[in-house]
């Protein structure tokens, strides 16, 4: 799993505190692509990516589920590589291209993922579907333990992965 | 009643893809947190910052005047949140009993700006001696919480001869068992957005009880039950944690709501939801257990406690499921039992999938593995001598008269793993430094529906309408959570109207459109509620006088002059089904589902880390309606069963929770994740819509002793308590090499 984090950042972490990472300023101007589009976001370059997603541009199938790093409910893809976007400031994305779920097109994937009931509860889903499709750009064939190393920065509670990972495995089969 | 049709099934018992799976895959999915609400107010909580203290004054800055803030004061009605009992207040007034209880509400546009001022808001404290344990509650030498003794429910018989049966009894053994906290997790936190709305106040949630809330609100906002319309919103996984908690936050929602005249919604980040919202019960068990001879279990003494923290909340209910299991699923015809949920300043516990039985079931499959390893037998052999069969009598003398597929289940995981063969060749394994293989097994049931009168009391309903131009719509208050309820109805009412699954669509559990089919809870959707639709649909048959065979349901009713057809059907419990509350005797449930689970771990000989190589799982659940779904309820809930087992540790000190993020409270990933295999046993129910029983909670409750069973086998250590650590085998094992040489 690649996690992209700042040094600078880490530490702000370590010293915890949503509010100095809201007034953390890293770069003025931010222009970056979202889902191929190219976007100048009106929110402050200190706001977390996941809440410009979700808040200005309302692409609200990247979930918060901890704010904190540990569930990959919020990951999405950066210059194609999965993050979490709750650890990632807007400002750290000028010039980068961001892909959220809703940008993702990855047919025999979702299919995968409906038909094998790799989706319960369907709150971590997305997520999953990020990281499984980084992983396979990079990684078409990727063993059952590859696949394993790489969701496992994704938190599910109802599935016990099982689904999961045999829906991924389904469409490596399909080359 | 709802036998099976004999027409045949196009869903019913096939891997239909749920009818959700789409939307949730592509991000479309709404969750509570992705509606948008014109106008909306965020809201928060002020919390108590004392485990047990009065407040004695709130000494509150000068609000602007866009911010709404809700004290006592501002309750309309009574301050407490309808349940069993009326001592959870929505709002602490004079004192306070756990920490991060709430005191106070604010809304206000800005959240940064309202946490401001929250932090400007003091209260000022008179510390209370605290009751900090199971053991502090019970000692009587500090002021009792709830009522004189602190006890929120006891329920407690004595069958047969107890005190003779030990004294004739080849083989007593006494153990003590311990079980910790465990969180829901569910992946989306507690959210629910309140508005005023017609005559009263809409609440729009994520929530397994739509009608709880609603109920639970009524006396507290002063308005009529109807003035309170409850909707779910698709729920972000739920496990118990989403049955009576959303009333509180729902309550202060509904509060602000009405105070600023705006939609307010208040959501908890995953601090907040860890630290504030019930898990789990604690639980202690003193148990004694004697065999003759020849193994056969003489008589057994349970002493079962349950911390319930701070309120009653459901206590009682998981105290009655605990109870019934303490027993196990053995014959046992001398029985001394004793259970209490006790109270103490801690957060309150409440309801999580399994509801008590998992931790009952911990201490008497723990005990069973203890026994068969001190009276040198293997524990499939003693459970084979000892399980309950068909025609036999439970503990509480229900006599079994179908549908018992325990044998089988046993038989097919110790078949499926060799698991004697296993178990005794790892017994006499070589500690010679190379990692240590262990195998364990738990036999285990979960009662269908509520205990006892509980069903009796909810009187579910369920409507079923069809027109030929809308098709069929299934009114019920039941939620999809994640577990695929959706799905599961659609699939009854199509077979048993022999329509396309296309035409069925179930409406969304709104309280102003849907009856009440009851809250969504201990495994009695798809036994209780499928079968209520099941009747409704014959109904709809009969009406026109079409039938499944003949597949002549719309034929029939464009033939007809009736337009809207609608059926709505009660359930009823069957006569023959008679529980005695108070002596405990008698038919604690309609129909059980049955189980039996082996866990083989390795064990690291020097750090004691426990690898989970494989889980075998056999669930007999009746009919299985949508066979992916149910194992997605068995892989899911047996990973659950082992992290409460091995990994999620919840400890508190002084009422504050040590681990209140996903960074401290280690969930199970892929990479904790064993191979799973799940084996379906089908001993249908005859009155089960197609012959099914339940299966949401019981995947979770045999696997902590499997677990532990497994450890034991490895090392020869015997150990009483979960989650079991490595840092606990650590310190058991030396004890036992300090103690014992020759080992
Ligand atoms: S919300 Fe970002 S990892 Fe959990
Ligand atoms: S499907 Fe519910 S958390 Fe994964």
């Amino acid at each position: 799993m690649s996690i992209i984090l700042s040094t600078e950042f880490i530490k702000l972490l370590m010293t915890d505190n949503k509010n100095k990472i809201k007034n953390l300023s890293v770069s003025s101007e931010v222009s970056l692509s979202v889902n191929g589009m190219s976007r100048t976001p009106k929110a402050s370059p200190s706001t977390r990516l996941l809440d410009y997603l979700r808040d200005e541009l309302k692409l609200t199938g990247t979930k918060e589920g901890c704010g904190e790093g540990e569930c990959g409910a919020c990951m999405v893809l950066v210059d194609g590589k999965a993050v979490n976007s709750c650890l990632f400031l807007l400002g750290q994305c000028n010039g980068r291209e961001v892909t959220t779920i809703e940008g993702i097109d990855a047919p025999k994937l979702f299919k995968a993922f409906e038909e094998t009931g790799a989706v319960q509860c369907g709150f971590c889903t997305p997520g999953f579907i990020v990281s499984a499709y980084a992983l396979l750009q990079q990684n078409p064939h990727p063993t059952v333990a590859e696949i394993k190393e790489a969701l496992s920065g994704n938190l599910c509670r109802c599935t016990g992965y099982k689904k999961i990972v045999e829906a991924v495995e389904k469409v490596t089969g399909n080359g | 009643m709802s036998g099976k049709p004999k027409n045949e099934l196009n869903y019913v018992g096939r891997p239909i893809v749920r009818v959700d799976a789409a939307d949730k895959v592509c991000g479309a999915a709404k969750y509570i947190n992705d509606i948008e609400f014109p106008d909306l107010l965020i809201g928060i909580t002020i919390r108590s910052t004392r485990q047990r203290a009065r407040i004695l004054k709130m000494n509150v800055p000068m609000l602007p005047p866009d911010v709404t803030f809700v004290t006592t004061d501002d309750i309309p009605g009574e301050n407490y949140v309808t349940l069993f009992n009326k001592d959870q207040p929505l709002l602490a007034k004079e004192v306070v009993n756990y920490l991060g209880e709430p005191i106070a509400l604010l809304a206000g546009t800005d959240e940064d700006a309202l946490r401001k001022l929250a932090a400007q808001i003091q209260i000022d404290y008179e510390d209370l001696p605290a009751i900090d344990s199971i053991e502090d509650a019970l000692s009587g030498k500090l002021p009792p919480i709830y009522g004189d003794d602190n006890v929120f429910k006891s329920y407690g018989y004595i069958k047969g001869e107890p005190g003779n049966a030990f004294a004739e009894s080849a083989f007593i053994f006494d153990d003590t068992f311990h079980t910790g906290y465990q969180e829901q997790a569910y992946l989306e936190t507690q959210g629910v957005v309140a508005f005023p709305y017609r005559n009263g106040v809409k609440i729009v949630g994520s929530m397994q009880c739509p009608f709880y809330v609603q109920k639970g609100l009524s006396p507290a906002l002063k308005l009529d039950p109807h003035d309170i319309v409850v909707e779910q919103a698709i729920t972000g996984g739920a496990f118990g944690g989403k049955e009576e908690f959303p009333s509180l936050i729902s309550g202060h929602a509904a509060l602000l709501a009405l105070k600023s005249g705006k939609p307010v919604k208040i959501t908890y980040d995953r601090h907040e939801d860890i630290s504030v919202t019930t898990k789990r019960h604690p639980s202690k068990s003193i148990r004694r257990i004697g065999f003759d001879k020849n193994h056969h279990i003489t008589a057994m003494d349970i002493d079962f406690v349950l911390n319930g923290g701070a309120h009653s909340t459901l206590s009682q209910v998981v105290l009655a499921r605990g109870a019934l299991g303490s027993p196990g699923a053995y014959k046992c015809d001398n029985i001394r039992m004793l259970s209490r949920a006790v109270a103490t300043n801690q957060l309150p516990s409440g309801a999580f999938r399994g509801f008590g039985a998992p931790q009952a079931f911990f201490a008497i499959e723990a005990q069973m593995n203890h026994a068969a390893y001190r009276m040198n037998i293997d524990p499939y052999s003693l459970r084979k001598k000892n399980i309950l069969r068909l025609g036999d009598r439970t503990a509480t003398g229900q006599l079994l008269k179908e549908s018992v597929g325990l044998e089988k289940a046993l038989d097919a995981v110790a078949e499926r793993t060799n698991f004697t063969e296993k178990y005794n060749q790892y017994r006499v394994q070589l500690h010679n430094g190379q990692p240590l293989k262990g195998i364990g097994l738990a036999t285990f049931f979960h009662g269908c529906g509520f205990t006892g009168k509980g069903e009796e009391l909810i009187k579910a309903t369920a409507s079923v309408d069809y027109s030929n131009e809308t098709g069929v719509l299934i009114r019920i208050a039941t939620v999809d959570m994640g577990q695929g309820m959706n799905t599961v109805m659609r699939q009854i009412a199509a077979d048993a109207l022999a329509l396309q699954i296309e035409r069925v669509i179930v409406n969304i559990p709104n309280t102003a459109e849907v009856p009440n089919s009851g809250p969504t809870v201990a495994s009695r959707t798809t036994m209780i509620v499928g079968g209520l639709i099941c009747q409704c649909c014959a109904d709809l048959l009969k009406q026109v006088g079409a039938t499944a065979e003949k597949r002549d349901f719309a034929e029939k009713v464009n033939m007809s002059n009736i337009k809207i057809l609608t059926a709505t059907r009660d359930y009823r419990v069957p006569d023959d089904v008679v529980w005695d509350e108070d002596k405990f005797i008698g038919d604690a449930y309609p129909i059980y589902s049955w189980a039996a689970a082996v866990v083989e771990v390795t064990v690291d000989p020097v750090t004691f880390e426990v690898t989970v190589d494989k889980i075998t799982a056999a669930h007999d659940i009746g009919k299985a309606i949508n066979p992916v779904l149910v194992e997605g309820q068995i892989e899911g809930g047996s990973l659950q069963g082992l992290g409460y087992a091995s990994i999620e540790v919840m400890t508190e000190t002084g009422g504050r929770l040590n681990q209140a993020s996903f960074t401290d409270y280690i969930i199970p990933t892929t990479l904790d994740t064993p191979e799973m295999e799940t084996i379906i046993l089908e001993e249908t129910y005859s009155r089960g819509p197609f012959g099914a029983k339940g299966v949401g909670e019981q995947p979770l409750v045999g696997i902590p002793a499997a677990y532990v069973g497994a450890v034991e086998n490895a090392l020869g250590v015997e150990f009483g308590e979960i989650p079991l650590t490595p840092e606990i085998i650590h310190r058991r094992v030396h004890r036992e090499r300090r103690e014992n040489t020759n080992y």
